[in-house]
């Protein structure tokens, strides 16, 4: 017994002590819930410890509690259904040192956060088409020239937001680089634009998705809007579920539309190679009755301005580096570099190709399906490459939902947006950012009524102001660290900045009316909102901030105790047990509305023994009102000694069953609810549960 | 045959895995109530209630993994962690304490004398358990020809 007698770390039980906490007299608890109880064994001798632990709250180290699965299981059948319902939808939980394995490889991340700046190659090539018929066949000529322009401009981009991921590990793209190098204001622009990139991305790509769709199935055309909602409800919870699940459903459709695009691209190349004659372009749709216009040099600059929504999505990868497997920024430059080609392979190739053809947009068909159309040798593969590509375009949408609660959460770090958009729920994701994206869509959806084309020229607006500050910043960079190389780095980096906020002009201005005026209004009005949840947060901190001289010391507070009571009764004497633990002279307090009442309650009150050190007051309510009273000697007390803290101790019966709260009037949750947001006022609610 | 009462000893080798889920499926048709104990062995020279933080995060560890392999067969059992000179005697003296009616034990198969042995906590619960004791033996590689 000898090396029992001395306590390790005072949770030793000796029997002795086990003796006195079965008698009552021992009731202390170690902080870390462990308790070391010797037990005898059946011969003579033989000893041994049970540690007595909580199952629930498990001790990794000394003052270190972790939480168990089971902690976060509800014991109630509501709860448990609740649970395994959640869990049905997005997935059981996961514990945070999932997290890495949660990360993507390269492989994956590329389907996560190319999908947008892929899928854009599906339309880019039309949008250029658009406008440079409008000067009549001579305009196509240009269309691959401008197509050459823009893959050059991604290039520097790309280029731009590789230093980026270096710079930046943390991620957040544009708006730490802006933020850093040009200042606050910047970066909280960038970040706006972003934002609002992001929400459009999912309304316009969804709703492109969905269109695909109600053209093919005519009879769905009226359920446009309900079957985009759909849409956006399920990558929504598709995303809750994980980025890694996510990220493998959203793949194969992904690569199958690559392969498939990289197949027409490489065919029509062989073909032309081979000698295919060229065709004769038809001009059908605005321009089917000759040139509109003439052409000339801003012509061809809203083609390049219009082909540019090409490189929306772009700044995914930069924003989201601390997703990647590690090395993170290897990991997210060489996926940057690979995305960069393969859009700018499919944005050229398909240009060109289209161009041999004489392929010109058309009313009922997109330029990819007639492309596609000629290349591929048979109906099947057409029809598959017209469902990839129409996956590909709903699944843009999935970029933006990984982009946006990744920039949320960087700038509610930095006190820019509420601290809620930093939580991560149950798979690891940033569920309130997945959240508030999915019902922003969806409200801008339904306000739209499900046609959201007109969107498309304010998000490229939104896009190219983040990339012209990107680059920009990135200028600033290079020529504050003067590193390696920088006169190089900074002169592609100018280029780039003065590239994209040339088509930041031209496309404000061509589609100013169209309602790229929006993105004007908007911006400014998110970055007033950044600044004022940053001024709150500023003032919460400042207020919260210990002071130098404030020291460690824990001053004792005056409280003063009271007891609102009813009847004399078990759960009203139990909270004044309670009261005179806490104070030496609690005051209960007994509202009455008629005389009698208070006579009554003082012959109880008397017949009881006059609990010993207790103070009883009766307050007269005339109009049978209960808080107020109550509240307004709060008030008094608080007038006559301001330093003082009120605690008020009330007595609450808890029913046996959940049915029997609404047979009672529930004056001590109305007392609570009214208690709860006064200046130095505690509420400490005692509870007393019936059995039966 | 019913059991009600089952003790699992766990060491945190992969024998443990096939007795919890015999344990469990025992459970299941019987109705059993599951523990599973694991014995932190403390040298002479230190006292019996020494708290060594590294020894009792490896035992959590163990029994969080036997718990996982419980669920993952749809069982549900209780963690013991007892801290003994010598597991064998806690754990027979563990079991008359708890009123255990069956002792299911993994046991890895090791050859370290060149011929197949039970451990020394093996061989004690066989010889002292006042219960059944049911052996989950983990396969035997296949000899190399």
């Amino acid at each position: 017994m000898a090396d029992l007698d001395k306590p390790q770390n005072g949770t030793i039980k000796t029997e002795s002590d086990l003796d006195a906490r079965r008698d009552g007299h021992d009731h202390s608890v170690h902080p870390d819930l462990t308790t070391l109880e010797v037990h005898r064994g059946k011969h003579q001798g033989d000893k041994y410890v049970r540690v007595i632990r909580s199952s629930a709250l498990r001790k990794v180290a000394p003052g270190i509690l972790r939480a168990s699965e089971a902690v976060s299981r509800p014991s109630g059948k509501i709860g448990r259904w609740y649970t395994q319902f959640k869990a049905f939808l997005v997935g059981k939980p996961l514990p945070t040192e999932a997290e890495k394995g949660e990360r993507l490889n390269k492989i994956r991340a590329l389907a996560v956060l190319s999908s947008d700046a892929i899928s854009s190659s599906a339309y880019a090539t039309e949008e250029i088409l658009l406008v440079v018929i409008l000067a009549g066949t001579i305009g196509l000529f240009y269309s691959v020239p401008i197509a050459i322009g823009i893959a050059a401009l991604l290039a520097i981009v790309a280029f731009s937001y590789r230093q980026t991921v270096h710079a930046y590990p943390q991620g957040g793209g544009a708006y730490n680089v802006a933020r850093e190098n040009l200042g606050t204001p910047f970066g909280l622009v960038a970040a706006a634009a972003l934002l609002v990139g992001y929400i459009m991305t999912v309304a316009v790509s969804v709703a492109a998705g969905t269109a695909a769709i109600t053209s093919a199935i005519q009879e769905l055309y009226p359920y446009n809007m309900e079957i985009s909602v759909g849409f956006v409800a399920l990558i929504t919870m598709i995303n809750l579920r994980g980025v890694k699940e996510s990220g493998t459903i959203f793949a194969v459709p992904t690569y199958l539309f690559i392969f498939g695009l990289a197949a027409v691209i490489i065919l029509g190349a062989i073909r032309i190679l081979l000698g295919d004659p060229p065709v004769e372009p038809r001009l059908e749709s605005s321009a089917q009755h000759g040139p509109m216009e003439s052409l000339s040099i801003f012509l061809l600059l809203r083609g390049f301005a219009a082909g540019t929504v090409a490189m929306t999505g772009t700044e995914a990868i930069a924003n989201g580096v601390p997703v990647f497997k590690p090395p993170e920024s290897k990991n997210a430059a060489t996926t940057l570099a690979w995305m960069s080609f393969i859009l700018a392979f499919f944005f050229v190739g398909l240009t060109a190709v289209a161009f041999h053809y004489g392929v010109t947009p058309h009313e009922t068909e997109t330029v990819i399906s007639q492309v596609a159309r000629i290349i591929l040798p048979n109906e099947l593969l057409y029809g598959f490459f017209q469902v990839t590509t129409m996956l590909i375009l709903i699944l843009a949408a999935n970029t933006s939902f990984f982009g946006f609660p990744r920039l949320a959460y960087v700038l509610a770090n930095d006190g820019f947006m509420p601290h809620q958009l930093k939580f991560r729920g149950d798979r690891l994701v940033f569920t309130t950012g997945i959240a508030m994206l999915g019902a922003l869509s969806i409200l801008l959806i339904i306000a739209f009524g499900g046609s959201t084309h007109a969107l498309i020229p304010l998000y490229a607006v939104g896009v190219f102001i983040s990339f012209t500050l990107s680059q920009a910043g990135m200028v600033r960079h290079w020529w504050k660290t003067r590193e390696p190389g920088w006169r190089k780095s900074m002169v592609i980096n100018a280029i780039g900045a003065l590239l994209t906020a040339l088509v930041v002009a031209v496309v404000g201005v061509a589609k100013f009316a169209l309602g790229a005026w929006i993105v004007i209004v908007v911006i400014p009005i998110l970055v007033f909102m950044f600044y004022q949840i940053h001024r709150h947060y500023a003032r919460v901190t400042e207020q919260l901030a210990l002071a130098s001289d404030n020291g460690t010391a824990l001053a004792p507070l005056r409280q003063i105790v009271i007891v609102p009571i009813g009847d004399l009764n078990k759960a009203s004497l139990r909270a004044l047990s309670f009261a005179r633990s806490i104070a030496k002279d609690p005051i209960a307090v007994r509202i009455f509305y008629e005389a009698p009442e208070a006579d009554e309650f003082r012959a109880e009150w008397a017949r009881w023994g006059e609990p010993r050190g207790v103070q009883l007051v009766f307050l007269e309510s005339p109009y049978r009102s209960f808080n107020e009273p109550l509240l307004a000697y709060i008030d008094a007390i608080h007038r006559q000694d301001a330093g003082a803290f009120v605690t008020v101790v009330l007595p609450e019966f808890i029913p046996a069953h959940w049915w029997e709260h609404f047979l009672h009037n529930q004056t001590a949750l109305r007392l609570k609810t009214s208690l709860l947001f006064r200046k130095n006022t505690v509420v400490i609610d005692v509870p007393y549960h019936l059995d039966k | 045959m019913t059991f009600g009462n089952i003790l699992v000893p766990v060491k945190g080798n992969p024998a443990d895995d096939a007795a919890v889920q015999l344990a469990c499926q025992i459970a299941k048709s019987s109705k059993a109530r599951i523990t599973a104990v694991n014995v932190i062995e403390i040298q002479r020279n230190q006292p019996l209630n020494v708290e060594n933080e590294t020894q009792m995060r490896d035992a959590e560890q163990v029994l969080e993994h036997v718990e996982q392999v419980a669920r993952a067969a749809r069982g549900a059992l209780m963690t013991e962690l007892l801290q003994a000179r010598t597991a064998g005697v806690a754990l027979v003296d563990e079991a008359v304490a708890r009123g255990v009616d069956l002792i299911v034990m993994g046991i890895p198969y090791r050859k370290p004398l060149g011929d197949f042995q039970l451990g020394t906590t093996t061989q004690y619960v066989l010889k002292n358990a006042t219960c059944p004791v049911w052996l989950c033996r983990e396969a035997a590689p296949e000899e190399k020809s």
